[in-house]
Order: C-alpha cells, then sequence, then structure tokens
C-alpha cells in the first residue's frame, strides 16, 4: 500500500503544487481587497440589502439577517470557501476516475495488479494520495490567508480558527472522494455515464443546495446535502460543530467501506 | 513451489464468460514446472482471457486455477509475487526513466533486482535511464520484458511477448527464454505465431473458440504442421520433379510457378535438390494459418 500511496503521491505532485499556486494567488487576490470593502462597508451593506432575499439565500446559507460581506469569517466563505471547495472537489474526481476506471483502460492497471498488490491496497494507496494532497493545498490557502492577514491587518480574526476551517475542507471532499471512489470501482469502466454521475452528484447538489435554500417549503432537503455540512464562516464564527464532521466523516467512511467490499469482487478491464 | 506433481499451473474446468459470451469453456490445463508451454491460438480464441483469469484481473464463471498449488483468486497476492507478467497490450506507468520504474518496482516486491534489470537492458540495448514517455512500442515492449523476468520470477506468464520486437531482439528473447528454462523456472507464453512456438517452446495448447483442443508437444505439432513453398522458375518445367518426394502435397504448377505444401517432417533436401533440376528465380515459404494447422491436426480438408 506503501508503494502505490509514494507512486500516487509522486505523480499528483506537479497538480499539487500547481493547484496551491494557483488558490494561493486567488486568496491573495481576494483579500487584496479586504481593505477597500472595510473603507465602503456601509456603501456594500446597502447594496447588498437591496439584492432580493432569494439571491442572497440562493448563494450565502446561514441567516441572511447576519449577512456581512466584511465580516472576515463570511468574506471567506463567499470569496474561498464556496468557490474553492468546487475546484478542489473537481480535482478529486479527477483523482479518483484516473485511478480506477481511467487506469483500467489505459491498461495501466494491469501493470500495477500483476504486481503483488491487493486491489484494496491499490484503494486505500489512491485514496490516501486524495487526501494528503487535498490537506497540503487545504494547508496552502490556510497558510496564504495567514499571510495575507499580516499583509493587510485590517482584516482581524482568529487565524487558529480560520486554519481549522480551511483544513476541515478535507471533510466534505473527502465525500466526494468516497462517493467517485466507489462509483469508479462500481461501474464497469467500459461505460461511460459514471464520470457525470459523479460532477452532477457534487455540482448538481450544489445549485440545489442554493435553489432549494429560496424556496422556504423545500428547505428540509438541505440537510440532505454536503453544502449543508462545511461553512467555514460558522467555525470562523461560531466554532467547531462536531456533529457536522462526524456526518460528513460517516458519510465517507460509509462511500469508501462500500468501495472498498466492491473492489475485491470487480472485473477489472471489462 | 509447484505442487506435488511439479506441475505449476493447473486449471480445472475453468471457464468465464462475459454477459452470455462463453470466452473460456472448461479449460483443463496443466503447465509443469521447468517448461515452456505455449498457448496457441488465433485472436479471440481465449488466450488472453485465460491469462487474465489466471492473475485474477477477472474472476471464473465457473471452476477453478491454482498457481504454485494456490488458489488465483484467493492467494493472488502471494501468487504474484512470484510470477512476472508481460500483456499484449503494454502500457507502462510511463512518467518515470526506466531506472525509476524499476527502483520502485523493487519497493513493491520488497527485493533487489536492479543489477540483473541493467543485465537485461544491456542484452535487448536498451537504456533504461531513459524517460519512458514517448518511447516507440518495441521499446516499450523491451521495457516490459526487463519488468517481467527482472525479479528472476519462478513462472513467467507472456502475452504476445514478441510483439513490436524486431527480428533481432526475437532471437535475443528466445535466448532469455531458454536461460530461464535452464534455470529450471516455468514460462507461459501466449502467441498466434506458430514459427515462434515451435522454435522455443516444449509443450503447446491449442485454443479455439474458447475451448483447449489440444495440448501436444512440439515433436508431435511440428508432425502435423506444414508450409507452403513457391518456387517461381525461369521458365515453365518441362517435367514435375517434386510430386515424387514423400510429404510433398497439394502440388500447383501455373505457368513459371510452383506451389507446393510441404509437411513438417519432410526432406526437405530432397527438395531443394529437386528444385536445383531448374533454374530458380525466387523461393517463398509461407506458413500456414492457425485455422490451416488446426484442420489439418483434425483431419479435416483444409480451407
Amino acid at each position: 500500500m506503501a508503494s502505490i500511496f509514494n507512486k500516487a503521491f509522486r505523480d499528483s505532485k506537479r497538480t499539487m503544487i500547481w493547484l496551491s499556486i494557483g488558490l494561493g494567488l486567488y486568496i491573495l487576490m481576494m483579500m487584496s481587497i479586504y481593505p477597500s470593502l472595510m473603507e465602503q462597508a456601509d456603501e456594500i451593506s446597502d447594496l447588498m440589502e437591496s439584492y432580493p432575499e432569494g439571491i442572497m439565500r440562493m448563494f450565502y446559507s446561514g441567516d441572511i439577517s447576519e449577512f456581512n460581506i466584511v465580516d472576515p469569517g463570511i468574506f471567506l466563505q463567499t470569496y474561498v470557501g464556496t468557490w474553492g471547495l468546487l475546484i478542489l472537489g473537481a480535482i478529486v474526481i479527477v483523482q479518483a476516475f484516473n485511478a480506477f476506471t481511467n487506469a483500467e483502460r489505459d491498461g495501466t492497471m494491469d501493470m500495477t495488479l500483476s504486481l503483488p498488490v491487493s486491489r484494496r491496497d491499490l484503494l486505500v494507496g489512491r485514496a490516501l494520495n486524495t487526501a494528503v494532497t487535498m490537506l497540503v493545498v487545504l494547508a496552502v490557502c490556510a497558510v496564504t490567508v495567514i499571510v495575507c492577514a499580516q499583509i493587510w491587518p485590517e482584516f482581524e480574526t482568529d487565524m487558529v480558527r480560520v486554519t481549522i476551517a480551511l483544513l476541515a475542507g478535507i471533510f466534505p471532499l473527502m465525500v466526494v472522494a468516497g462517493f467517485t471512489y466507489l462509483l469508479a470501482v462500481w461501474v464497469p469502466s467500459s461505460r461511460r455515464f459514471a464520470g457525470p454521475i459523479a460532477y452532477l452528484f457534487f455540482f448538481g447538489s450544489y445549485l440545489i443546495y442554493g435553489l432549494v435554500g429560496t424556496v422556504e417549503s423545500l428547505h428540509w432537503v438541505q440537510p440532505l446535502l454536503l453544502f449543508d455540512y462545511y461553512d467555514i464562516g460558522g467555525i470562523i464564527n461560531h466554532g467547531v460543530d462536531i456533529t457536522n464532521w462526524l456526518i460528513m466523516a460517516a458519510a465517507a467512511a460509509v462511500y469508501f467501506g462500500l468501495a472498498w467490499w466492491l473492489v475485491d469482487r470487480k472485473e477489472l478491464g471489462v | 513451489m509447484p505442487n506435488g506433481n511439479g506441475v505449476v499451473i493447473q486449471t480445472s474446468q475453468l471457464t468465464h464468460r462475459y454477459g452470455k459470451f462463453v470466452a473460456i469453456k472448461d479449460l483443463d490445463l496443466q503447465v509443469k514446472q521447468g517448461e515452456i508451454f505455449g498457448f496457441l491460438g488465433p485472436n479471440g480464441a481465449g488466450k488472453t482471457t485465460t491469462i487474465r483469469t489466471l492473475l485474477d484481473f477477472i474472476r471464473p464463471s465457473s471452476g477453478s486455477a491454482t498457481i504454485f498449488g494456490m488458489d488465483t483468486v484467493r492467494d493472488s497476492v502471494a501468487i504474484r509475487q512470484r510470477i512476472g507478467y508481460l500483456p499484449s497490450e503494454l502500457a507502462l506507468l510511463d512518467n518515470w526513466t526506466g531506472v525509476q520504474y524499476i527502483r520502485w518496482l523493487e519497493g513493491v516486491r520488497k527485493q533487489r533486482f536492479k543489477d540483473e534489470a541493467l543485465r537485461l537492458a544491456e542484452q535487448l540495448d536498451f537504456d533504461l535511464n531513459r524517460s519512458l514517455k514517448g518511447m516507440s512500442t518495441g521499446m516499450k515492449r523491451k521495457m516490459g520484458l526487463i519488468v517481467a523476468l527482472a525479479h528472476k520470477p519462478e513462472l513467467l506468464i507472456l502475452d504476445e511477448p514478441t510483439t513490436g520486437l524486431d527480428p533481432l531482439m526475437q532471437q535475443v528473447f528466445h535466448g532469455l527464454m531458454r536461460e530461464v528454462r535452464e534455470e529450471g523456472r516455468t514460462v507461459f507464453l501466449s502467441s498466434h505465431n506458430l514459427p515462434e512456438v515451435e522454435h522455443i517452446c516444449d509443450r503447446v495448447g491449442i485454443i479455439r473458440s474458447g475451448e483447449l483442443e489440444a495440448v501436444e508437444t512440439v515433436a508431435a505439432l511440428t508432425r502435423v504442421s506444414f508450409r507452403w513453398l513457391h518456387f517461381t522458375l525461369a521458365e515453365p518445367p518441362a517435367r514435375n520433379g517434386f510430386s515424387a518426394i514423400p510429404g510433398v502435397t497439394d502440388l500447383a504448377v501455373d505457368g513459371a510457378q510452383i506451389r507446393m505444401r510441404v509437411s513438417g517432417e519432410t526432406d526437405m533436401d530432397a527438395v531443394i535438390k529437386a528444385a536445383a533440376d531448374y533454374t530458380v528465380r525466387d523461393i517463398h515459404i509461407e506458413q500456414p494459418t492457425l485455422e490451416e494447422i488446426f484442420l489439418t491436426y483434425y483431419g479435416k480438408k483444409e480451407a
């Protein structure tokens, strides 16, 4: 398993480095506008209040009455949390399909599994690589925010909570990873529908989450969706909600557990 | 270790179905320690499916298989520690150099074999320091052979191993296989190339439409095998000096062209001496198709 992880991690290094640089620059750019947001806080607040409530609910999952874009937690959630999660989720999906479906299609899976490596070792090694890669990128994002807070001291908040909030992104990402690894293991590589299902599961649930947020009678759907359980602003402003982490960890464990069970029953290269 | 009877690979009623399509059916096969076993059959006969089942890439629909006396499904990891494999369609993890790849394999196998890899690379005229990315099919094939052979496995499973190798490298490959046999190791080699199988194998299993038609020694196969011999003469022959030679059949003369079927046991010297009566412009030897061999083997009228 260690060899599989080493190989996968080595292969992911370039993705990890460029993703870290890209997201780091994005955060730097977003943080650079924070001082001017602070300066014009009143005007922006007036502008936000003029927005239809439906639009606000679509893009902000917290209490609308508390919405204040210059609040560091809400600012990070709005400009980093949502987009960062969507970008990293897409990368996680690609990694999971590369590990199984694409490896089966291009024949590299045969070479790997002709070695004394079990299928479960392969799954665990690759999933571990996904987790480590994402943790490194999230850590770079946290470090970038901390550095930015030094450059722009107007961004004043608890940096320990910022770090925890950003690193906690690993929970939703591992839910996405678990679901996608399960699909990659379950659906034969000759079928082409696993990818769309994974992207629908992730991006679709984000859109549905926003949609049901605008319709009060459908609010009950939100707890069924991943995005209800990860809120950077919530962690920074109110502290960690362990229940959310446990729910995401349980969901990821169920998906990975099913994938672990199924991978040993899979017909490879079919 | 092989099982008590010196059998390395044993399949029993091994069957694999893809949906309704039966890829291999009731395969009973034994490969003994220290032999080079050729698995001969046309494309789509079930050779690769058999190999993929032995390697536990796919599971038997019914029946079972053992390697070194261990079950191929239950003990697949332990089995794969002791085998080397070269697939027919080789896809290397190609973002490394050959040396990096070998180092990684040493880690996976928990075994040191870089020196042997370097020796093989020298024999195969392959530079292990080059990146594997962008290599030609033939070069990747060489790397595949190094990967399969370097850890000196007790059993080699090779699927169409010489595809993409030039004739010189094919000779090197044949030499390597002889080395493996001399060391008492076993080779299971699939091919649709009869001359190659005749050249290096001890025994041959013939598979057709998923069923094992026969298992023969190469000597027995050679007896039923034949060649098509074509002579182009300077002028149409005045008489026919070939028809009396034992083993020469299906003689056809078309102007200055003579075509004949020559059995594996024919005295070729007699054929050449008969040809010496004419001015020969060209000689062409054509290998029979596997279908022709099957039909000959079963005494049916050839296609």
